[in-house]
């Protein structure tokens, strides 16, 4: 390639990677003195247990939400001195003696036998059990990385659910709806105050033999619903109880006193299936998630809670900063930059001015990945995935270096710099190649397969390795042609050595 | 000539088979050291109710009272998170105990907050409540994530292999089966052999660095082999005579790239927050697995394997040759 072409690739090249690494990288005041410009890598998603300020409005730390569950009869010692405070007189006295505090909990003597500061009540310890095993077996549907979920003094459950910037609000109606608890239940009537109970058609009768299960999903609008499938048998005795409709009623379903979802419709129910959106308002993909899971847990559930009206309710919710520090995002940014300033320290070194092509390569390795991961809305930066692009980078910095040794090898042989990178490329591309398609394809069928943590490190880790093996077999290349044309001291540009010191070419 | 590293097989087979096994064992007894998912521990909890009064500095002497009595009867926080009650707007500030702290201990630094509290003028006793409670992780959610990982990799491996079986032929891709079984539960067993502090669903991120790492540095050995192959000089080397071609000019390049991926997750891991330490200090020894496993252990197995494969196919070839020459023979004697 002639200097001039070059020196136009060189500079348009140079132009690209330094708007990108602007656009990536630097925040800029908007000039109103208030707002600014935040790069792109404030917009990727970050994994709740990292905590930095980032988002639209800067307010978002990392963290994640916790509500209490408490099963009735039994309130927080907290709350205990609260209602206790707010009486007075033989009020408060009649209120002290009601309740029996164990731990941090209080349980009400009238509802609860606790002996010896213990608890003795057979039925309320069964209840609690079948209530605290339905709430795991929600969430734990859910599929949420990084929830948990703690049994408090014994009686109570805590449920931590880690917030991402789009689901920042959804934790209000997942604590809301996780909670209900009693008989599922769908009611028929021409509205709801005259809706009676359809299903399961005898109280003797589970719900589970009606209700097949639900599950969410997205139409071709991206319009999320939650899909209700009924059984034969629940199809037909819909399908017979909702034959007289006139011009409207209202399908309920309801677990215990809480009502899931209230659907109106126009026509006799005639599918296995019902499709539930909610065009005014929109589910988020989160609430249809968890509808679906709610209607699903219960329409299979097989151990119902020994009384149907036992309840459990949560009495506040609390917003807590990232398990890792407020700064762990901001470490790991430190750490990535001290290993980028290793390598190029290493590749400077060892091969001269040929550190700038190998700077380039990676740098626009790392531009595209950061992009990627931006546009990509399923991934997030977690430890997971952080780690996926440090082995990438090692992948790309370890090809390039092997092409680097295998061209000084062919230089000392006796051959001029451009058939010796030819060479070096000829003979290292099928050894790159292959550790490239590899890696890749062990990366993206663990995606494929896995679920949470795994799933995400593996698609960051193919995807990354795509890039790599593009920018070592591609772009390093091309960047080497068109900077190396520039000098006419060729060998002393790549620092390489051969014991001929004459230098022609 | 074969290298004195290869003809130590039985050696490296031993020093394997020990990690392994007592890694399952204790695997199946103990599991992993999941310290960091804190089973049961002991979550100290203070509000201040911020609506009815917002004050910095009454919140710095709360936070004083509490270290003050913790610090006095011998307890000390593993962790302390802060947030922020968004029902009833407080702040809430959260120690974090471990499981074997004294519930006794525990209570009577309760007491001791609670009576520091009313004797200071500045605080509004009305406005804070100080409680403890025991947690008990509930745990069990990395099921499905832990055999659908697992299941993933598994799959994955085989696919890579698949591939190195058509690229380098069927013997490497046995040898890399192999070896990629054996990094992962080498490195599973390290990690539950030494009570590495790790997250639940770390071992099998671990894991799966262990089978990239130890597949990469497997086709590093393979191309050379290949490279062997090519070279006429080289082509009829006996098996053991090729596998030390091959080891001796890969050995250095594997470990070049181990210790550049040993020294990039030291200073990761090492410059991280305490917690994404855990995450990424351990990948070392996925590295370090996968280079031992690929410069000692994979050659020295490699050597057997290949000349198993290398013998089958001459017979194999010889049958043919034979039969075809048979065949040739069958229409001649015919004609005649």
């Amino acid at each position: 390639m002639g200097k001039i072409k070059s020196a136009i690739c060189l500079v348009l090249a140079t132009l690209i990677i330094a708007a990108l690494s602007f656009i990536c990288f630097v925040s800029l005041p908007a000039g109103d003195g208030v707002s600014k410009f935040d790069p792109v890598v404030t917009w990727i998603d970050k994994d709740a247990n990292l905590g930095v300020e980032f988002g639209a409005s800067g307010s978002y730390y990392g963290g994640g939400y916790t509500a209490t569950y408490f099963p009735q009869g039994v309130i927080s010692a907290r709350a205990y001195e609260d209602n206790k405070n707010d009486k007075t007189g033989d009020e408060q006295v009649e209120y002290a003696n009601r309740y029996v505090q164990v731990g941090g909990l209080c349980f009400d003597s009238e509802e609860i036998t606790v002996e010896n500061g213990k608890v003795t009540d057979e039925a309320f310890i069964a209840n609690f059990a079948a209530a605290k095993q339905r709430l795991i077996d929600r969430y734990k549907a859910m599929n949420i990385e990084n929830i948990r979920i703690e049994t408090v003094d014994e009686y109570a459950v805590r449920v931590f659910v880690p917030q991402s910037p789009e689901t920042a609000n959804a934790y209000t109606s997942l604590f809301a709806i996780f909670g209900y608890m009693g008989d599922f239940e769908v009611l028929y009537g021409a509205d709801e105050a005259s809706a009676t109970t359809v299903l399961p058609a005898r109280p003797t009768e589970s719900i589970g033999q009606y209700v097949d299960g639900a599950s969410s999903a997205a139409d071709a609008t991206g319009a999320n619903f939650v899909a209700i499938r009924f059984t034969d048998e629940g199809k037909t005795r819909l399908a017979s109880k909702t034959a007289d409709i006139e011009s409207s009623g209202v399908l309920i379903f309801k677990i215990g006193k809480d009502t899931v979802i209230s659907l109106t419709i126009d026509s006799a129910v005639s599918d296995n299936t019902i499709y539930v959106s909610n065009p005014s308002s929109p589910f988020s993909k989160e609430a249809a998630q968890a509808l679906a899971v709610l209607i699903d847990s219960e329409a299979k559930s097989t151990e119902p809670i020994p009384d149907g009206t036992f309840s459990v309710s949560y009495d506040n919710v609390v917003s807590t900063r990232a398990i890792y520090g407020d700064s762990a995002l901001m470490y790991l940014y430190i750490a990535f930059g001290v290993c980028f300033v290793l390598m190029m320290v290493f590749f400077f070194v060892r091969y001269g001015l040929l550190g700038f092509v190998h700077m380039y390569t990676y740098l626009a390795f790392l531009l595209v990945t950061i992009l990627c991961m931006w546009g990509i809305s399923f991934v997030s930066l977690s430890t997971g995935t952080f780690a996926a692009v440090l082995i990438a980078s090692l992948l790309l910095s370890a090809s390039q270096a092997l092409v680097y040794e295998n061209v000084h090898k062919e230089y000392k042989t006796g051959k001029t710099i451009a058939a010796s990178v030819k060479n070096g490329y000829k003979k290292t591309f099928w050894h790159i190649f292959d550790a490239h398609i590899v890696v890749a394809a062990l990366s993206f069928i663990v995606y494929g397969i896995g679920i949470t943590q795994l799933s995400a490190f593996a698609f960051m880790l193919g995807l990354a390795t795509v890039f790599s093996g593009i920018c070592a077999l591609g772009l390093g290349r091309f960047f080497w042609a068109i900077m190396m044309s520039f000098t006419d001291k060729k060998a002393r540009f790549c620092n390489f050595k051969r014991v001929e010191v004459e230098e022609n070419d | 000539m074969t290298k004195r590293p290869l003809k130590l097989l039985p050696v490296w087979l031993a020093i394997s088979a020990v990690i392994i096994v007592a890694g399952i064992i204790l695997m199946s007894l103990l599991g992993f050291n999941t310290a960091p998912e804190r089973a049961k521990s002991y979550s100290f909890e203070v509000r201040y109710d911020v609506s009815v009064e917002i004050d910095p500095q009454k919140v710095s002497a709360l936070e004083g009272i509490c270290e003050q009595q913790f610090e006095a009867h011998n307890v000390s926080a593993a962790a302390r998170q802060d947030g922020n009650d968004v029902t009833y707007n407080m702040t809430v500030i959260t120690y974090v105990f471990s499981g074997d702290t004294s519930a006794d201990a525990l209570k009577l630094a309760k007491k001791g907050i609670d009576d520091a509290i009313k004797a200071n003028a500045g605080l509004s006793e009305a406005l804070i409540s100080v409680d403890y409670y025991e947690l008990s992780n509930v745990g069990g959610f990395a099921y499905d994530a832990t055999w659908r990982g697992a299941l993933g990799l598994t799959v994955g491996a085989i696919v890579a292999l698949v591939y190195i079986g058509i690229r380098f032929g069927v013997g490497n891709a046995v040898t890399g089966l192999v070896l990629c079984a054996h990094d992962v539960a080498f490195t599973l067993s390290f990690l539950a052999i030494a009570r590495i502090p790790t997250y639940t669903f770390a071992p099998l991120l671990f894991a799966a660095i262990a089978a990239v790492f130890s597949v990469v540095f497997w086709l590093i050995h393979c191309a050379q082999l290949r490279d062997a192959k090519k070279d006429a000089a080289l082509r009829n080397l006996p098996s053991a005579d090729a596998v030390s071609y091959a080891w001796e000019n890969s050995w250095k390049k594997i470990l070049i790239i181990a210790a550049a991926g040993i020294a990039m997750f030291a200073v990761a891991g090492g410059l991280a927050a305490a917690g994404v330490r855990l995450a990424l200090l351990p990948a070392m020894i996925s590295v370090a697995v996968a280079a031992y496993s690929s410069v000692l252990l994979g050659p020295a197995l490699h050597i057997h394997i290949k000349g198993a494969f290398d013998k089958f196919f001459a017979k194999h070839k010889r049958y043919s040759g034979k039969k075809k020459a048979e065949n040739r023979a069958a229409p001649e004697a015919s004609e005649n």
